[in-house]
């Protein structure tokens, strides 16, 4: 009480100042980092699924392509497409919603649409979970993380399970009861797995792939697979026509099939 | 004060005010020229997102005034270091990315957290409920509330407090017509934050309560889960330009409430 009637304004005041001394060093010393890298020539943005096996490929390209410089950067196809739409600077986006690399080709901002690979979708659960077919999981009581209607895997889970609908409609309608989740995207499905939040979630095989101790349960066969389509952005560095080139090569298309992907022949005929 | 110095001070306030104005009236312009509010005021999907925002807000707001008012009372009463530490800690999530909040309720609440099995034993499971929305929002937003108030009872001088006691008022009365009037500029204001903060909650919300319409999908799910649509960017913003509408209503009628009941002394 007596301290609180001692403490003049100028004394309050100034107690801060150390303070604001100390962050201001903080922020100086956090700003001095990061300068100086090279000067990469091809900028991909490539849908966020691509993560684990788009390295691999860009390095068979840079040793067969001494001399060309590759950046990459991930993010959700939708959050690309957004940023080439205001103006960003890649040269390449690979879309896994090819709907997202339309919209950028019906804006003429972006040229030579090509399916690069495709994904199947499965139910993911964890490697020791008792569930080995959609009926065991429809029996069980479980929680099924699924996509958001208007997400490319929330759109191809209710395909997925209209299928299911036509042959086992009982078991359909179980899955159904058992969503606890519909998710904007499809790494926060499979969170909820990883988190061990829910027991099964409707992610593609690449996903299960790169996963930790996961398993797929098929899902009906008639579900089409997800083609990821590659586009060159207007303006695009002339070695981005190599690197698209490449995605298409034997190499690159085995690394995809290493990740968990289909072959991007098999994902255009599936259709 | 000199003629330049109130000009320079109009030039700052000016500046600031505008930074903050001029993005909130780019995603009004945006949302009227490529977005469809009417269409998306006229579906009954926006209709239950906003209701359970702000249902869910006011709620976490509720239990932010009711527990966080004790709280921040004793913290600024209490003489001991402890109290100053606690009090610096309760500031802490307002630090964490809101997805690593929403992993840290989870970690704590979750299904496999480490309050997990103790919550299931007595058949509770939190995660992907609605209580979780709230727990969530008030995880993220009560702080805000919590650090006003205290800021506010310790700026009161504790003196008049002890004139009451001896004057014979009892505890209650003392809070009531001594110190309340003296801090509710400061409850008000920070329980203002704490509802805004709480209805545009959205990455702990996400993880710790899924999203789920009508049941755990609030206005900023709903915005994320249009943004990642095929109706994109015009559509997550004619739902932000609604859910804008409803908050700046909503707050303007807080301040009336806030401004008439702070004359209440």
């Amino acid at each position: 009480m007596r301290a609180a009637c001692r403490l003049s304004p100028s004394r309050r005041l100034r107690a801060p100042l150390p303070a604001l001394a100390l962050l201001g060093v903080l922020a100086l010393l956090l700003g001095g980092c990061g300068d100086g890298e090279g000067e990469p020539t091809v900028t991909i943005a490539a849908a966020s699924s691509l993560r684990h096996a788009l390295p691999d490929i860009v390095e068979g390209f840079e040793r067969a392509y001494p001399g060309v410089g590759v950046e990459l950067r991930f993010a959700g196809s939708q959050v690309i497409a957004s940023q080439i739409a205001e103006g960003a600077d890649d040269d390449l986006f690979i879309s896994a919603n090819p709907l997202q690399a339309a919209r950028l080709l019906d804006a003429g901002l972006a040229a030579r649409p090509t399916v690069v690979t495709a994904n199947v979708l499965v139910v993911a659960v964890p490697e020791d979970a008792p569930w080995r077919s959609l009926r065991d999981l429809a029996l069980a009581d479980v929680r099924i993380a699924v996509g958001a209607p208007p997400v490319p895997v929330g759109a191809l889970s209710r395909i997925a399970l209209a299928w299911v609908q036509q042959q086992q409609p009982e078991i359909a309608t179980a899955l159904r009861d058992r969503i606890a989740t519909e998710d904007p995207s499809v790494r926060i499905v499979l969170s909820r797995l990883e988190l061990g939040e829910a027991d099964a979630a409707f992610v593609y095989a690449s996903d299960v792939e790169a996963g930790d101790g996961l398993r797929a349960i098929p899902l009906p066969p008639q579900t089409p697979p997800n083609e990821y389509v590659a586009v060159l952005i207007e303006d695009a560095d002339p070695a981005a026509e190599d690197l698209l080139a490449w995605l298409l090569s034997p190499n690159a298309q085995a690394i995809f099939g290493l990740h968990g992907f289909l072959p991007s022949v098999a994902g255009v005929r599936a259709r | 004060m000199s003629r330049g110095i109130s000009i320079a001070l109009a030039v700052a306030a000016a500046l600031l005010a505008l930074l903050l104005l001029l993005p909130l009236g780019g995603l009004v312009w945006r949302a009227l020229s490529d977005g469809d509010v009417a269409a998306e005021l006229g579906s009954g999907a926006t209709w239950d997102a906003l209701r359970l925002s702000v249902v869910t807000a006011t709620i976490s707001l509720a239990i932010a005034v009711l527990l966080g008012t004790p709280l921040a009372w004793l913290l600024a009463r209490s003489r001991a270091r402890a109290a100053r530490l606690t009090a610096s800690l309760l500031d802490l999530p307002l630090v964490l990315p809101p997805t690593v909040a929403g992993i840290a309720l989870l970690s704590a609440f979750g299904r496999s957290g480490y309050l997990g099995d103790t919550l299931g034993g007595i058949g509770l499971s939190l995660s992907f409920t609605t209580a979780a929305v709230v727990l969530a929002q008030l995880f993220v937003s009560a702080p805000f509330y919590v650090r006003s108030a205290y800021a506010g009872f310790r700026g009161a001088d504790p003196r008049f407090e002890g004139v009451a006691y001896t004057l014979g008022l009892s505890r209650w009365r003392t809070f009531r017509s001594v110190t309340l009037p003296l801090v509710w500029p400061s409850l008000a204001g920070g329980a203002v934050l704490c509802w805004a903060r709480a209805l545009g909650e959205l990455g702990a919300t996400l993880l710790f309560a899924g999203s789920l319409p009508g049941k755990t999908q609030t206005m900023p799910l709903a915005i994320l889960a249009a943004f990642e649509s095929e109706a994109g960017i015009a559509g997550a913003v004619s739902l932000s330009v609604v859910l804008l509408g409803f908050a700046a209503v909503l707050l303007l009628a807080l301040h009336r409430v806030t401004a008439t009941a702070g004359a209440y002394r």
